[in-house]
Order: structure tokens, then sequence, then C-alpha cells
């Protein structure tokens, strides 16, 4: 027996369209208006979903109605590779759930990208909705591209050389490799390979006149239009433009700046002294980012990382130990800062957007790279 | 032109009649080309839309003819009131609508109903009403899913 109410349900029920039943183009239409960010949940859904999500239809829709978004991609190894995406979890309506910390919702959420190459010993860089995974271990010529639409691999052009833990940075829509080792016994590889995608062609950069002693685990980063290269203890520049070498300034020159660095709209920054730091080129100093305002006091021997996520708006990465479970895991946390550089040009000031833990992974984890893409 | 060829009825799935002016139902592209080529009268029959959501339709249609007819109304006032049209409205009835439009090929009104859904697509609730389809993956590929989406599982 039901009662009036439920039959009353039952009958509008009847004439509700089955989302599923919307014909594949009207839930392309609606999937592309709708953030990236809500993706990995909503392919969760259905098989349909699933496959909708990773056409280029979709893309193709987001991209006429100007709906691209810069979206964040984590790799982590346990020992075997995962790569992670930044989703929001669907927001909660409960009216009992007010009086408890609110959630910022931000997760990471495993993609489904199977055979992921171990990047550890990769350049990785993104170009436009693409990540390269640049040369391993042992040394090797091999590209492999990560298509952040569909999430699947494939290979891309291979490098004229081997090469094991390069650099890469890209620059004018173009990929710049520099050095890594040949392999574990060999000399360094000392030479920049730059990579054409209109084309699809890797061709040497032409040598500086003297040799240099390459570093196995070199850093990169351009500034300004000039490719900064940190090679061991020694510090070049190169002009693509003017093909000009020149030396790197000597604040520049530290170690310890390049393992947490990122470049936002032309400034360095990095994390040092428990602070987050950028440099000015212009008087050669580092300065400590103002405000941050809710950003918590990192641990003195946290690591940190910093990652551009596009539209003057940096990612900071960091981990903590998780003591409840007794200390078998940790919780890696995610701030998103947006920055803004005072008109006078001497100050950076960072406005906290969020900042909340956002996966839950064993201690024995390796944290390999954190860049954005755009889909 | 007599005042009576200005008007033309639209007749429903369930047969509701809904008289209105020509240059209201010729924002359909449907309708316009079932009007071109002369094959109906001055009665067109929809059978894809319920009465109910025709007369959403037709409130859309009559509100942007208005403004496109003299231009006193603001756009900012237009895309107020298509804020307001949607607002109130359930996902079931904005499917219909997505449909509704779809079927009659008023892109307008597409953009703003497939934007209402995108827009609404952000809480439990609402997911649900897409949860509740059938998944259609097979019991092995569903634990693997589990097992790798443990965050979107808890709470």
């Amino acid at each position: 027996m039901s009662s009036p109410e439920k039959k009353k349900k039952r009958k509008t029920t009847t004439m509700t369209p089955n989302p599923s039943l919307l014909p594949d183009d009207l839930l392309v239409s609606i999937f592309a208006r709708i953030s990236r960010l809500y993706y990995p949940t909503l392919s969760l859904v259905s098989k349909s979903f699933r496959s909708l999500l990773a056409s280029p239809e979709l893309y193709e829709t987001r991209s006429l109605l100007g709906n691209t978004e810069s979206c964040l991609y984590v790799c982590l190894q346990f020992p075997t590779p995962r790569w992670f995406t930044l989703s929001r979890k669907p927001d909660h309506t409960l009216p009992n759930t007010t009086s408890e910390k609110k959630s910022s919702g931000y997760v990471l959420a495993s993609i489904p990208a199977p055979h992921s190459p171990v990047s550890f010993w990769s350049g990785l860089v993104s170009l436009g909705s693409n990540i390269y995974n640049i040369g391993g271990y042992p040394a090797s010529s091999s590209v492999s591209i990560l298509d952040c639409q569909s999430h699947k691999w494939h290979d891309g052009p291979s490098l004229q050389g081997k090469r094991m833990s390069p650099s890469a940075s890209v620059f004018d829509g173009k990929i710049y490799v520099a050095g890594g080792c040949k392999d574990e016994d060999s000399d360094d590889f000392d030479s920049i390979e730059v990579f054409y995608p209109s084309s699809q062609v890797w061709d040497l950069v032409p040598k500086d006149c003297y040799k240099r002693n390459w570093d196995c685990i070199p850093r990169s980063s351009f500034i300004e239009g000039k490719l900064h290269l940190l090679l061991g203890r020694k510090g070049l520049t190169y002009d693509p433009k003017e093909n000009k070498w020149g030396s790197l300034q000597r604040e520049l020159c530290e170690r310890r700046i390049w393992i947490s660095q990122c470049v936002i709209e032309d400034v360095l920054y990095c994390y040092h002294d428990r602070a987050i730091q950028w440099y000015s080129t212009k008087d050669r100093l580092w300065r400590k980012v103002k405000g941050l305002k809710g950003l918590p006091k990192f641990a003195c021997r946290a690591r940190v990382r910093l990652a551009d996520y596009g539209g003057g708006k940096m990612v900071v990465l960091w981990d903590k130990f998780l003591p409840s479970s007794g200390y078998k895991n940790k919780v890696i946390w995610c701030a998103v800062i947006a920055l803004e550089r005072c008109s006078s040009g001497g100050e950076v000031w960072g406005k906290l957007e969020w900042c909340d833990a956002v996966l839950l992974v064993p201690m024995s984890y390796v944290f390999v790279h954190a860049l954005a893409v755009i889909v | 032109m007599s005042k009576s060829e200005k008007k033309i009825v639209l007749k429903s799935l369930d047969n509701e009649a809904f008289e209105v002016e020509k240059a209201v139902a010729l924002q359909s592209q449907t309708i316009w080309v079932m009007c071109e080529d002369k094959c109906v009268g001055n009665e067109i029959p929809l059978e894809n839309v319920t009465g109910q959501i025709l007369a959403k339709v037709i409130d859309y249609c009559k509100k942007h003819a208005v403004v496109d007819g003299d231009g006193d109304e603001s756009s900012e006032e237009l895309k107020n009131w298509d804020t307001e049209f949607t607002k109130n409205m359930d996902q079931s009835t904005l499917f219909n609508m997505i449909l509704a439009a779809n079927y009659l090929n008023i892109k307008s009104l597409l953009n703003l109903t497939c934007q209402a859904v995108a827009d609404k697509t952000k809480t439990i609730d609402e997911f649900h009403t897409f949860l509740n389809i059938e998944n259609n993956f097979t019991p092995e590929e569903e634990a693997q899913i589990c097992q790798e989406n443990l965050w979107a599982f808890d709470d």
C-alpha cells in the first residue's frame, strides 16, 4: 500500500527524463559548463559519463565556450608512480555539518592513467593540455606524453641524446631540455635540446664556446625571457631570441633555491628559511612574500613545493605526519595563494584563497612533481 | 497582414493549445522552418513537449521577443530575468527544458538551461540526480574504482 504522496511522487518521476537518456551532445553541453574540478566525481557516475568526460568533443566545447581552466597535477611514487589531480568533492548540504570545521572540499583525486612511466628521473613539464615526461632511468631518450583530456599516455618524438634527470622548462611554446647524464658512469651530457611542437622536432641549441661541466641534476627556469640554468655550482643563462649566453647572478647559484622553485608571471619564487620568498633580478635580493594571512607555519624540516597555478596564483604543497596513524601515514596539505606585485615592484603580497589537507599517503611515499595544465 | 495572421497556435504533446504572436514563436528555429515550409496551418503540433514545459518556453520567448523588438530593457535586466527564470526550477524541469530547447532549436535557451544544470551540479543532492542512474560498471570495475577513489566515499 502506498501513501497518496508517494503516488504523486511516482507520477512526477515518470515525466522526468533520466539524465542518462539525454543525448550525448546535450550532456557534453552541460559538462562543458561545469568546472573541471568536479570531473573526477562525475566520472564515477557511469561508464558512459566516464568516456564522455574524456572525449575530444567535450574539450572542443569547453574551448569554444572559453571555459578552459588551469588544473593542478601531482605525481607521487608508492613506489609505482601515480598521478593525481586537484578536484572538489560535491558540496555538502546536510544541515548537521555546520557546527563542525568546514572542509574546503578540495582533494587530490587519483586519475585513471594506466602505465604511467616512472618520472623520478625524468624532466617533467606541461605544455597546453599535455604533460611531457622526458628522459629517465636508465638514461633514455624517450619522451612520453600524458594527454590530460583523455588521461592516456602516448609516445612523443625521442630526444637526440639519452638523458637521466634532465631539467625541462617551457618558453614561448617550446620545451628546453638541459643536462642530465647519458648513463650512470659516463660524462655529463653537454647540450641543450629544444622541442618545437609545431614540427614535432627536437633540435640542438648552438653550444656555448667553452665546455661546461654539467651536473647530473640540473635545474632550470625561464625568467625574463632567459633560460636560467644551475649546473652543479655553476649557473648560466641563455637567451634564445638573441642566442646569447651569460652567467647566472651569484644570488641564484645556491642549490637550495632550486629545490622548491617556481616561476609565476616572470618572478622566481622559492621556499627557504620557513618562508615563501621571491627574487628581484633588478636589485638582486630575495624578499619574503608579505600577507599570507591564514597560512599555517611550516615545520622546520617541512618539504614545501611550489607550483605555478596560472592566473598569478601559486600552489603550495607540503606534508605532515599523522600521529594518529602511529606515524605510518602522512597527510599532504595544499594551499592556493593569489599573488600581487605592488606597483613600485618592491613588494609581493599573497592572499590565501584556501588551505586544506588533500590526500592521505603512506610514510614511504615520494613526492615527484606538481604542475599545472590548461584543459 | 491582418492581426490574426500574426498569431500562431502551438499544441503540446498533451493537447494543450497556446496562442502566441508569430514573432515570439519564430525564435524557435524548428517552428521557423515549419512555417517556412508552409506545410502546417496556423496550428503547430509539438509532439515532444508537454504543456507545462511549453508554457515556460513561451514565457522565455515572450520576454526575449519584447527585448529584441523595442530594446527598452537593458541586457543587464534580461540577464537578471534569465537567472530568476531558472533559479527555482528543479533538476527534472531543467532536463525537460533542455530537451525542449534542443527540439525547438532555441540556442539561447539551450545555453541558459545547460548553464543552470551545470551551476547546480555542485552539491551532493544534485549529484544524486546523476548518481541514481545505472552506472553499468562491472563489479570488478566498481571495486577498483572504489579502491582508487576513497576520497569520494568518506564522510
